[in-house]
């Protein structure tokens, strides 16, 4: 089938917006018309590293002006829930950076709204698309993994509190666990399997907390058929002589044959480099919005990269559930 | 090892599902019923495991000394009754075989290397059984790993890492498991160390109720927790309140072994604390008549130097220096370690036993709560 160029519009011209603009650059399969920006500064900033899009203030007006194939959105958190009845409404394909919600229910509730409005949702994991972890995909494709652990620290001082959205766990929906941790339970999903939570500690610093309180750190314990795999995502990580954070991103699998180890620039078998390619997103992004204009084309949404993401908010929900229960905030006092 | 016929491998795995959720009643009926057909070995070692007398089903016991069951069986014996040396020489015999019960093998000398201050030996020997115990999918064992690592973590300071595992710990038995109660004191001394007074005397408390109708061992834990927890935060409310309640509760609360020590030492220190001298070495007197020298050797020890320095005499430390000086060999380098905790052994331990035996001399009992609790009494 010949290939056509889909026109796309991006809701949201944040970092992660900014970096699907990038990546829409690398490719002929997508092209992006027009983004909409509520903030005045980052809209003018757009506007002039862009100068062929359309920009807007507001997303109503621009889907009210504009002829496009599908919508990207790249908005904090809370957004979604405000703008999703309307967006549906358009009745246009949506690719919406993770997570896929701030909580199971309301996962639910966008992919059912979604289904009854006819309209296709997909969400935009990146690392599953990142050519070091679709290499060891590949590798790892037939053998059994026994064990496995992703490490993820995002190298931010975790003492600061934002104060923006981030900082307040209604708009956010949770810390560590919703926000760099979804990342790893998405990849180890995508190389062991389904998974399952055993055991969940939520920390806010060096307390247990559990998600009504925004969490710094997370370990999770999880089952996958035979494999156990262990999530480890915090939004400091080691700290250097000077006191900051180190930025830091691997994962590590032991199959029956060998044991592979990877983060987004190699890839190692038993310790020996099999494989090296750019660290930057930009090619996997690129690779995710051609995918998206595939669907578009060949209007295919039904497959499991869709329903994938419902249980990547279950292993979340009951992770937070495990911290919550297993935890001793919730422990009673008999004083 | 005896080969097992299929029958008894079903038998086997019923024991196994009455041991895994600590289901004694459940054990006891089993082995009534069907004792005679498991082997001198199992039948001990099932008995080991859930604290039964053996005797009970079989008047003599044929068991071929140098199987790996037997020694499995018999080193966790001797652990119980802290005699290490011969406890690490019958694991260490027993790992050599290689078989069905080596992961067993490796907890106990993951152990005992605790037990003695070698944390870098009980990490290796400890990984070493959890990678077993996930091979073998036996989640028994695996929870029992992870709590004994914890105690590796808890005992040198890392006590979020502690927190964790014990987390994992629990998280893996089943509801209403027999071991639920001691976890949670596990997990409320940490968050004391964390700082999270708010949450760990709640905690404690909670744990003692719940298990006070049906746990009188848990029981005997928490009280003995608590009591350290009122010496460590010098808190005579909480401490009068924990005495009040053992007091009460004496003929519910089990103080056996460790509780039992915890709990006499603690008020023997306490007492001494508040310049009671003679009340401090009469609950000393309490614990050296309770506990024999053949099931807390050093401890014993260490507690009648104490005793003998309280009423300023001197004491022959020989036995004490002699069972704390014992070398550790070390673990081979044959152990090996899943992926999944590559974490655990990045953290950085004490390298040697120093400071425990340092502790030891001074303060030498097993548990670091006490060891805690006495260096800040000493200092």
């Amino acid at each position: 089938m010949k290939k056509t160029r889909v026109n796309l519009a991006l809701i949201g011209a944040g970092p992660q917006g900014l970096d699907h603009l990038i990546a829409a650059v690398q490719t002929e399969n997508t092209n992006f018309t027009c983004v909409a920006e509520s903030n005045s500064i980052r809209a003018k900033t757009v506007a002039k590293q862009y100068p062929d899009l359309r920009v807007y203030s507001n997303y109503k007006e621009l889907i009210a002006t504009e002829t496009v194939d599908g919508i990207v959105i790249a908005l904090p958190h809370h957004l979604y829930a405000e703008i999703w009845r309307d967006l549906l409404s358009y009745r246009l394909p949506i690719l919406k950076e993770k997570p896929l919600a701030r909580n199971l229910t309301e996962a639910h509730r966008f992919l059912s709204s979604a289904q009854n409005a006819g309209c296709a949702v997909v969400t935009a994991i990146q690392r599953r698309e990142h050519p070091s972890y679709c290499y060891l995909k590949q590798q790892i494709h037939e053998d059994v993994v026994r064990t496995a652990t992703a490490t993820y620290h995002l190298g931010r001082d975790p003492t600061v509190i934002s104060a923006e959205w981030r900082g307040d766990g209604v708009k956010s929906g949770g810390g560590a666990l919703l926000d760099c941790g979804y990342h790893m339970i998405d990849l180890m999903t995508y190389l062991v399997g389904p998974m399952e939570v055993v055991a969940c500690n939520l920390w806010a610093l060096n307390t247990p907390c559990t998600r009504h309180t925004v969490e710094t750190e997370v370990s999770v314990l999880c089952r996958s058929g035979t494999s156990w795999v262990n999530i480890d995502s915090q939004v400091g990580g080691k700290q250097t002589a000077d006191g900051k954070y180190q930025k830091f991103e691997c994962v590590e699998l032991e199959t029956n044959e060998c044991v592979w180890q990877a983060d987004r620039q190699f890839v190692f078998r038993d310790g020996i480099k099999v494989f090296s390619c750019e660290r930057t997103w930009d090619n996997a992004m690129t690779r995710q919005l051609d995918e998206f204009a595939d669907r578009i084309n060949t209007n295919q949404f039904d497959d499991n990269i869709v329903w994938e993401q419902l249980a990547i908010m279950q292993v979340i929900e009951s992770a937070y559930h495990l911290a919550e229960s297993l935890g001793p905030v919730n422990e009673g006092d008999t004083s | 090892m005896t080969r097992l016929t299929n029958s008894t491998f079903e038998i086997q795995k019923l024991i196994g599902q009455h041991m895994a959720i600590g289901d004694q009643d459940g054990l006891r009926r089993c082995l009534d019923q069907f004792s005679e057909l498991l082997s001198d070995d199992l039948l001990q070692f099932c008995c080991f495991v859930a604290q039964l007398n053996p005797t009970e089903w079989r008047d003599e016991f044929t068991s071929d000394a140098h199987s790996e069951l037997h020694q499995v069986t018999l080193g966790w014996q001797r652990y119980y009754q802290a005699q290490y040396d011969q406890s690490q020489d019958l694991f260490l015999e027993a790992f050599g075989q290689q078989g069905n019960w080596n992961s067993w093998a490796a907890l106990g000398l993951g152990k005992v290397c605790s037990d003695n201050g070698d944390w870098n030996g009980a990490r290796k020997w400890i990984l070493d059984a959890m990678r077993n115990a996930r091979r073998d999918n036996d989640l028994n064992q695996l929870a029992q790993c992870y709590g004994a690592l914890g105690e590796v973590f808890f005992r040198t300071g890392h006590y979020k890492s502690a927190f964790t595992l014990f987390t994992r710990d629990k998280a893996l038995l089943p509801p209403g498991h027999e071991q639920h109660a001691r976890l949670r004191n596990y997990l409320a001394i940490s968050l004391g160390r964390l700082g999270c007074d708010a949450m760990c005397q709640p905690m404690l408390w909670t744990s003692l109720y719940r298990s006070i109708d049906n746990n009188p061992i848990s029981v005997g834990y928490s009280v003995a927790s608590l009591l350290v927890y009122s010496f460590i935060q010098k808190d005579d409310r909480l401490f009068s309140r924990v005495n009040k309640f053992l007091d009460g509760n004496l003929d519910r609360v089990k103080l056996l072994g460790y509780s039992l020590l915890f709990s006499q030492a603690i008020r023997a220190f306490w007492a001494k604390r508040v310049n009671n001298n003679d009340q401090a070495v009469e609950h000393l007197d309490r614990f050296l008549a309770s506990a024999t020298a053949d099931s807390y050797p050093v401890e014993t020890a260490w507690l009648q130097s104490i005793r003998a320095s309280w009423l300023g005499n001197t004491v022959d430390s020989n036995s004490f220096t002699e069972l704390t000086n014992r070398p550790i060999p070390h673990p081979p380098n044959s152990l090996q370690h899943d992926v999944i905790d590559s974490g655990l052994l990045n953290i950085e331990l004490p390298q040697s036993y120093h400071l425990f035996k340092h502790l030891r001399e001074t303060t030498n009992v097993e548990h670091s709560d006490i060891c805690r609790a006495l260096n800040t009494f000493l200092i």
